[in-house]
């Protein structure tokens, strides 16, 4: 064990924290009397979205983010990939199946293998095409370049934003909201959720983005995140406040 | 079976990542080879991507599909950077100014078309979000800090005013760190319910 840090040993502390507030929380679940949480709004919004591609018969846009390399370090696009997961479980039979468009090589193939995954759980293989899940650059503002153009065409119905999202993303809002496309943005980035704040779209703030549930989708995952979330919070407030406390009393150097 | 299998590699490489992280400090050179194994991984899904584009882009031009013309051109670029770029190679001078040359000033523009539009966006922030406590407070905020870390103003001189400013200055670092442990007990969750196979992608 020589070399390791006390970072180190913290980290691992919190780990073993955080698995032990999930089996409490598993075990919270089991009672029934427990009343549910309402789903983000941002995600409500994407559902509202679903259902109004598939009445007017239109393609949901879905701009993915940056990807896992370059200088994207969060976890933020593996949401993305499960929101992507869950808008291609119920759109797969739509007149125009929902478009993704990603910023990163494995972000693409990733995405390409559950839009090919949700066809194949749908048994209908043969109506899967490549081509609407493509890679649109390889860079952040390359990305946004690409994605820009599918904006223009008309027979669009919505757009969902998910993923890494830097600042400049606020141009893509801003081209969706000038042709009345309404969109819905969500981002494990913090200045990313300040900068599009600022535009009209919904916007997940904090760690809800973390919690997809869309409709009665993933709806047993979401409560079951949420209530490990707000356990942890509650432990880790505490914590805060107790080395506060500590380090103002002289306790802690 | 073969999900399961696919979902056990993936919770195993994780775990393993995981581990060598923490016990970096002897681990250490099993971390860099892992990480190594990763980026060629990366590299491989980015040229299967620019591989499936490709295909795509020629099927379009091959029906006539309507914006065909937009395929053609992607595909004429794309060979125009990727031939000289594999004949005379990437580290070049006169290949890296003549791509230099069509990025930069294609990245200047759109950075500049950013500018604008995060300006009218913050101008327009009354009109989308209404008057509310919480826009109120961001635009109060925002002047407020673009005047301070303007540095025209000198209060070094002022004992009181300069530990109050340099309060209000670590206000937004505060902020975001509350932001950020959210956002980071939210990227916990997910990274756990992956590795444990609870989030598994591709169904």
């Amino acid at each position: 064990m020589a070399g390791i840090s006390l970072h180190d040993l913290i980290s691992t502390l919190i780990v073993i924290l955080f698995l032990l507030v999930m089996f409490i929380a598993w075990l919270m679940g089991k009672n029934k009397k427990m009343p549910p949480y309402a789903n983000p709004e941002g995600y409500e919004r994407i559902d509202e979205l679903m259902h109004r591609s598939s009445e007017e018969g239109k393609a949901l846009l879905m701009g993915l983010g940056e990807g896992f390399s370059g200088l994207n370090g969060s976890l933020g696009d593996q949401t993305s990939l499960m929101v992507q997961r869950i808008l291609m479980s119920r759109s797969v039979f739509n007149d125009q199946p929902a478009q993704s468009y990603s910023g990163d090589g494995a972000l693409a193939c990733i995405s390409q293998m559950i839009v090919h995954g949700a066809y194949d759980k749908a048994m209908a293989v043969e109506l899967f095409r490549p081509e609407h899940n493509q890679l649109t650059g390889l860079s952040g503002l390359s990305w946004m370049a690409g994605l820009l153009p599918e904006l223009a065409r008309s027979d669009n119905t919505g757009l969902v934003l998910a993923g890494s999202l830097r600042p400049e993303s606020l141009i893509i809002t801003d081209m969706a909201e000038r042709k009345e496309i309404p969109v819905v943005a969500a981002t494990g980035d913090i200045s990313g959720q300040a900068a599009l704040f600022a535009s009209g779209a919904p916007v997940l703030l904090g760690e809800d983005y973390y919690l997809p549930a869309i409709g009665d989708i993933n709806q047993a995952s979401y409560q079951h995140s949420a209530r490990v979330l707000n356990l942890f919070r509650i432990l880790l407030a505490a914590g805060l406040l107790l080395a506060a406390f500590l380090k103002l009393s002289g306790v802690l150097p | 079976m073969r999900q399961r299998l696919a979902l056990i590699t993936a919770a195993l490489s994780g775990s393993v990542v995981l581990l060598l992280l923490f016990f970096q400090p002897v681990a250490g050179a099993y971390l860099a080879l892992v990480l190594n194994w990763a980026i060629i991984v990366a590299s491989v899904a980015l040229l299967v991507a620019i591989a499936s584009l490709l295909v795509t882009h020629i099927r379009f031009i091959a029906v006539g599909r309507r914006g065909f013309i937009y395929s053609f051109v992607l595909i004429t670029a794309f060979l125009a950077t990727f031939l000289p770029g594999l004949f005379k190679g990437v580290e070049d001078p006169g290949y890296l100014g003549w791509i230099s040359a069509i990025q930069k000033p294609l990245e200047l523009s759109l950075l500049g078309l950013i500018a604008l539009v995060m300006m009218s966006a913050a101008v327009k922030l009354f009109r989308v979000r209404g008057w509310s406590v919480l826009t109120v407070s961001f635009a109060i905020s925002a002047l407020l800090f673009l005047f301070l870390n303007l540095g025209l103003s000198d209060w070094s001189g002022n004992q009181i005013f300069s530990t109050l400013i340099d309060a209000f200055l670590r206000l937004p670092v505060i902020g975001a760190r509350g932001l950020l442990i959210g956002v980071a007990l939210g990227a916990l969750l997910v990274g756990f319910r992956v590795l444990i196979g609870q989030e598994s992608d591709n169904e």
